[in-house]
């Protein structure tokens, strides 16, 4: 009786996975699968390339703009990171553990923040960053990306701050280190694992986005990947250049897929076991 | 090493809760020093403000002569070993012995040997590169005593350190602990709320409540001559037995039996309504032979054998009178019932056989009754100055 239950929640439990993994990645295998096909082929019905060509990435690594967006978008993108973390930990930080006047404020309107719609700012962003000089720079893109990120990255933080239980700091305290110490020595490496997934959020909020790169960049100056593959022209006129397209996504997908496989495992360590009594 | 003076300490907290009022005491050098008493008695935060994790509200706490109200708690040289350990889980048990040492900017082979040479007093040699994860809760204590006393501090403050341990083990680190203080010879306040560690590891202990001291003495000082209800009550297991008692026509009354007041330690008491306390291990069961007079009969409730010690709980008879304390204040621990008996604990030689329901003759042991006064609490005989109990 229990044999044949378990085997129906077997069946069960592997039919739910396997539909929801067919799910997630059937648009994935199709862009990787148009990005090698050769443009004769794009339209031809076929949901796998009839021959495999690297042709399409020869061709966006071969246009000048590919390059130059690929290094802008990394550049801001980790500018923007290692800005909006080293904040959000220190702002984490004090939220959590410091008593001042204001506190729930800053926690509310940060999160008044990221419910902000970004498209409501771009408007005026544009105007000001005209004026001061920041369009098309990568410190306009670096301001809103950190800006906008920072409620995230710091409520991210805070929830792993309290985790660390409070004796670690005084234990370090009477052990002899200042504030500055215990909190360096102490109290962010306990919380690598939040720094890590706060991070890894921003970084892909920066990577991904399309509304403020397509708006405040207008040449290769500062234009990200998302924003120069709406740029891609065809080899001519009559040709869609879908096969770029694809073949460029794939390029910006790969690190992103790499990265949170690379961190998933010290996300989910979980490095204060053993901290305090257990 | 040195020693711990408190002058007039108070802490009032940002709130206004006041945890810790008016406190004086002397710690001498190289004493084993308790703060005992009941959760939220402000024992922890006394200790707090001598390591420096609090601040002092009022007072001054001197170490060696020096006021140290103002010193940041890395420049006090004093180790802390916390309830939870507190060990730093991303190091292993070498960095968090050296970790106090590195602070300190210690010399790398000073360093190597200072963590040797404390390893090998707790017989930690073979855990060194292990992570505090991967130590059971009796490792973890030694570790946390080691990162302590690698540092040659001048005092070592405790937290509650045993609680989280088994009984078992706890017991063998309490041992251990009195032997390396003994060892050691270093100034070691340590804060419990056991009084079975306070009056077995303390040279010295202080009695809190509610952010007053209530006595300051050695185990046999408190146990012997409890200056108050409170001290009584908290101090022995089982806890002293509280009975209404009145002196009248030079008797001692009590709910169960009359005693003559020649026959009770001398001393002037003046008759009137008091609370009479009586330990467990100071009544004793009495055979029909040899009645002594005094004795009287209780029922056997409830009978705990522990094979060393017989518990027996009972209940008194109302007495032919009544007492204006009737029923008791809730801190006594005692309750009386509503005909106005109160349960009561004897420890009785486990030798006899005893079954509940069973008609025992008692008889106390007259020199040990304590009579409390009903309005302050106080202990009558060596009445000290005093501040209230309640």
């Amino acid at each position: 009786m229990s044999g044949q239950r378990d085997f129906m929640q077997k069946i069960f439990w592997g039919a739910s996975t396997l539909v929801t993994i067919v799910y997630a990645i059937i648009p994935v295998v199709w862009i990787i699968s148009l990005s090698f096909k050769r443009n004769v082929d794009l339209s031809d019905n076929r949901f796998f390339p009839q021959r495999i060509t690297l042709e399409n990435y020869y061709a966006i690594f071969q246009d000048a703009q590919f390059p130059a967006a690929l290094y802008n978008s990394l550049a801001i993108g980790l500018i923007s990171t290692a800005l909006a973390v080293i904040l959000a930990t220190f702002a984490a930080y004090a939220i959590v553990r410091l008593r001042f006047p204001g506190k729930n404020l800053v926690l509310a309107s940060s999160l008044a923040i990221a419910m902000f719609p970004p498209i409501s700012i771009i408007g005026p962003l544009f105007n000001m960053w005209r004026t001061i000089g920041l369009f098309d720079t990568w410190a306009g893109l670096i301001l809103p990306y950190m800006t906008l990120t920072l409620p995230l990255a710091i409520w991210t933080l805070s929830a792993f701050f309290r985790e660390v239980p409070w004796d670690l700091e005084k234990a370090a305290r009477v052990d002899g280190a200042t504030p500055f110490q215990a909190f360096r020595l102490v109290i962010v490496p306990l919380a690598a694992p939040g720094i890590f997934t706060a991070a890894i959020l921003v970084f892909i909020f920066a990577w991904n986005d399309f509304l403020f790169a397509i708006s405040l960049t207008s040449t290769n100056n500062a234009r990200t990947v998302p924003a120069a593959i709406a740029f891609f022209t065809g080899s001519s006129r009559f040709e869609q250049p879908t096969g770029s397209i694809a073949a460029a996504s794939v390029v910006v997908t790969a690190p992103m897929i790499a990265l949170v496989l690379l961190f998933q495992k010290r996300i989910v360590a979980g490095l204060t076991a053993g901290a305090v009594k257990g | 090493m040195a020693g711990i003076v408190l002058d007039h300490i108070s802490k009032t907290f940002a709130d206004g809760t006041v945890a810790v009022s008016d406190v004086s005491l002397a710690i001498a050098d190289g004493e084993f020093f308790i703060l005992l008493g009941p959760s939220g008695c402000g024992k922890s935060t006394l200790l707090n403000m001598i390591v420096g994790l609090e601040t002092v509200s009022l007072g001054s706490i001197k170490v060696d002569g020096q006021i140290v109200n103002n010193v940041d708690p890395k420049d006090r040289n004093m180790a802390m070993v916390f309830q939870s350990y507190a060990l730093y889980p991303h190091m292993n048990v070498r960095q968090n012995m050296e970790f106090p040492l590195k602070l300190a900017g210690m010399e790398k082979r000073e360093i190597a040997r200072k963590v040797h040479r404390a390893a090998s007093i707790l017989e930690l040699e073979d855990l060194l590169e292990r992570m505090p994860r991967a130590l059971s809760g009796g490792q973890r204590q030694r570790v946390a005593m080691g990162r302590a006393i690698v540092r040659e501090p001048h005092a070592f403050l405790l937290d509650e350190p045993l609680s989280n341990l088994d009984a078992k083990l706890r017991f063998q680190m309490r041992a251990e602990m009195k032997g390396l203080q003994k060892k050691l010879g270093t100034t070691m306040v340590y804060v419990t709320h056991d009084q079975t560690e306070a009056m077995t590891l303390g040279d010295r202990l202080v009695l809190l409540r509610q952010g007053k001291i209530q006595q300051i003495g050695t185990p046999r000082e408190l146990y012997s001559a409890p200056r108050n209800l409170f001290v009584a009550g908290f101090i022995g297991s089982p806890a002293m037995n509280f009975l209404p008692a009145e002196v009248k026509d030079n008797h001692l009354r009590l709910p169960m039996v009359q005693i003559p007041l020649e026959q009770l330690s001398p001393g002037e008491i003046k008759p009137g309504h008091y609370i009479a306390g009586i330990r467990p291990e100071h009544m004793y069961c009495t055979d029909d032979g040899q009645r002594p007079p005094h004795a009287f009969q209780v029922k056997v409730e409830i009978i705990e054998w522990l094979g060393a010690d017989a518990y027996v709980h009972f209940e008194t008879d109302k007495g032919d009178w009544s007492s204006p304390i009737s029923p008791f204040p809730d801190e006594l621990g005692r309750k009386m019932t509503r005909e106005g008996g109160v349960a009561m604990t004897a420890r009785l030689d486990p030798s006899r056989k005893i079954t509940s329901g069973e008609s025992l003759t008692l008889a106390i042991n007259q020199e040990k009754i304590h009579l409390f006064d009903i309005s302050s609490g106080l202990r009558k005989k060596n009445v000290i100055k005093h501040t209230g109990w309640a």
